[in-house]
């Protein structure tokens, strides 16, 4: 009796004490690999002067600290020529104590627009390139696009509020160290050098006045400002957004001459339908040496994407055009117009095997056949 | 044998207790529900069954910094990814991930499992079907 009383005592205590190690292990650091591979083919349709095979890795590491801390990291590894091609994509420290406000600092994707921040992992993307916005390369130069994806070092606040109404209110704000002119040898040599696109070289041939401007490269800094910008959306539960982006910074080392942009998206939903849409402009303050004037180069663009979801199919299209980047009427950087046609075959949701076609204005069109793998 | 009943007794309310304190009884339709609204308005949505619970934790909270989610949702989304991390849930949800980015629909089969498994917990049944507009 005395026995099994104890046996009983020691089992009861045993369940007391379950339920809270069930709570209590989600406090326990936990630390986690994420990320995504890519394999990628690309032909160019007129003269096939370059068909290549591509690959890169971008793990992704989590660590936590309790439920309120976390640390995730990116890097991306990739190929170029006989070298591997590295980048710190993102190496940050959120806070996420409160309910509705988030503290993060670090290196982080910048909330500008949506398609750098949210959609631009190759498993989540729809097509083997971005769009004509963001340029096709990972590095810090915005010359094949407008802006290149978007991430810095420095601050950000973030807060939602969700309504009764299914309606949500997202807002992010933040201050980075801002774009700068990359240096002529040092490290951002390697960005100037960006691989010989056909779409690199044309916007090169165009020799703009306004020197190329390189984000996330200024560690450290060249001037005192630091960027600061924001994005507001508003939600309609998962199946619509929009949002409104902006940034302002110098990048001259002065900190005189301004470099902004602003940006629209559009997200919408429907019986398997998914659109998506963003428009950005820049504005860019440059020294006009013939003139001895200071003028600003207005470049913009958008694209408009819409995929229809077909059992394990997904037909996507997507629509881009770049207008004429001019100056006081003078028109400085040539336009550019894109359409892609893509069929995803999903062999796992994090697996898509895309096959794309894109018609450039003026250039070779080019055939994509793109393995990525989200793990 | 009256100790031991006191004892047990005392066993099940600290179970109980414990649990309440640790979830509450809105929190899994919640989590159903921020599952079915937001999980796949980025990418596809992943099955629970693709990690284990501990790593769901690491990951809720990568999504909840990634897609501004308030404490309360991420929460509640993690309480219901873990409830419903079934080998069963894998297939199904894997398979309804793809299909319709916003309705992620359950089967019947389970469904009725992860009601089982919500009743079993709080009490509390999953009235609705998570991501099923209503
Ligand atoms: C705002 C867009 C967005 C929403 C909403 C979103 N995700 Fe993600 N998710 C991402 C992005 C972007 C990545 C890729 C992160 C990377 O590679 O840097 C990702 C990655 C993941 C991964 C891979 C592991 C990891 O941590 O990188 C899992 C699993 C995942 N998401 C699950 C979820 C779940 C569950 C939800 C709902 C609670 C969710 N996601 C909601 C954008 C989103």
């Amino acid at each position: 009796m005395n026995i099994s009383r104890r046996a009983v005592l020691c089992f009861s205590l045993m369940i007391l004490g379950l339920a809270p190690a069930r709570a209590t292990a989600q406090n326990r650091s936990i630390f986690l690999v994420g990320g995504y591979g890519t394999t990628t083919f690309q032909a160019n349709a007129d003269d096939f002067y370059r068909n290549d095979f591509s690959a890169t890795v971008a793990p992704v590491f989590l660590f936590t600290m309790g439920q309120d801390v976390v640390f995730e990291s990116e890097l991306e590894f990739g190929l170029d020529g006989a070298t591997t091609t590295t980048g710190l994509e993102y190496a940050q420290i959120d806070y996420l104590g409160f309910d509705r406000v988030q503290l993060i600092a670090g290196k982080f994707l910048l909330p500008f627009g949506v398609f750098g921040e949210r959609l631009h992992p190759s498993w989540i993307n729809k097509l083997p390139t971005g769009p004509v916005t963001y340029g096709h390369a990972h590095g810090g130069v915005a010359e094949s696009g407008l802006l290149p994806v978007l991430s810095d070092v420095g601050a950000m606040v973030r807060w939602v509020q969700p309504t009764a109404s299914g309606f949500r209110l997202d807002f992010s704000g933040y201050v980075t160290q801002g774009p700068k002119v990359p240096e002529p040898d040092g490290h951002d040599e390697e960005e100037e050098e960006a691989p010989a696109d056909p779409l690199l070289a044309r916007s090169e041939l165009a020799e703009s006045p306004a020197p190329s401007v390189a984000f996330g490269t200024s560690y450290p800094d060249n001037n005192k400002n630091k960027m600061v910008g924001g994005r507001l959306g508003l939600l309609a539960g998962g199946s619509a957004g929009a949002y409104v982006s902006g940034f302002t910074s110098t990048y001259d080392d002065d900190g005189e001459l301004n470099y902004a942009g602003g940006s629209l998206s559009l997200e919408w939903r429907f019986d398997g339908y998914e659109l998506r849409g963003e428009g950005v402009l820049t504005r860019q303050e440059f020294h006009d040496d013939e003139e001895d004037v200071v003028k600003t180069l207005a470049r913009s663009g958008y694209y408009l994407q819409l995929a229809k979801r077909i059992n394990d199919f997904e037909p996507v299209v997507r629509w881009g055009t770049l207008a004429d980047g001019t100056a006081a009427s003078e028109t400085l950087t040539e336009g550019h117009n894109e359409m892609a046609f893509g069929l995803i075959y999903w062999v796992r949701p994090t697996v898509p095997f895309k096959i794309s076609y894109e018609i450039h204005q003026d250039l070779d069109d080019r055939m994509f056949v793109q393995w990525a793998y989200g793990f | 044998m009256r100790v031991l009943i006191f004892i047990l007794t005392m066993g099940m309310v600290g179970v109980t207790q414990a649990a309440a304190q640790a979830t509450d009884p809105t929190l899994l339709p919640e989590g159903a529900q921020v599952y079915g609204d937001f999980c796949a308005s980025c990418h596809n949505a992943r099955a629970s069954s693709e990690r284990t619970d501990l790593e769901w934790v690491a990951i809720v909270l990568h999504m909840r910094a990634r897609a501004n989610f308030t404490k309360r949702e991420a929460a509640a989304v993690l309480a219901f990814l873990q409830a419903t991390n079934l080998p069963e849930a894998g297939v199904a949800m894997g398979a309804a991930g793809g299909v319709n980015p916003v309705n992620v629909v359950l089967p019947d089969s389970l469904r009725d499992q992860l009601i089982a498994v919500t009743d079993r917990e709080e009490g509390t049944a999953v009235a609705r079907r998570p991501g099923g507009r209503r």
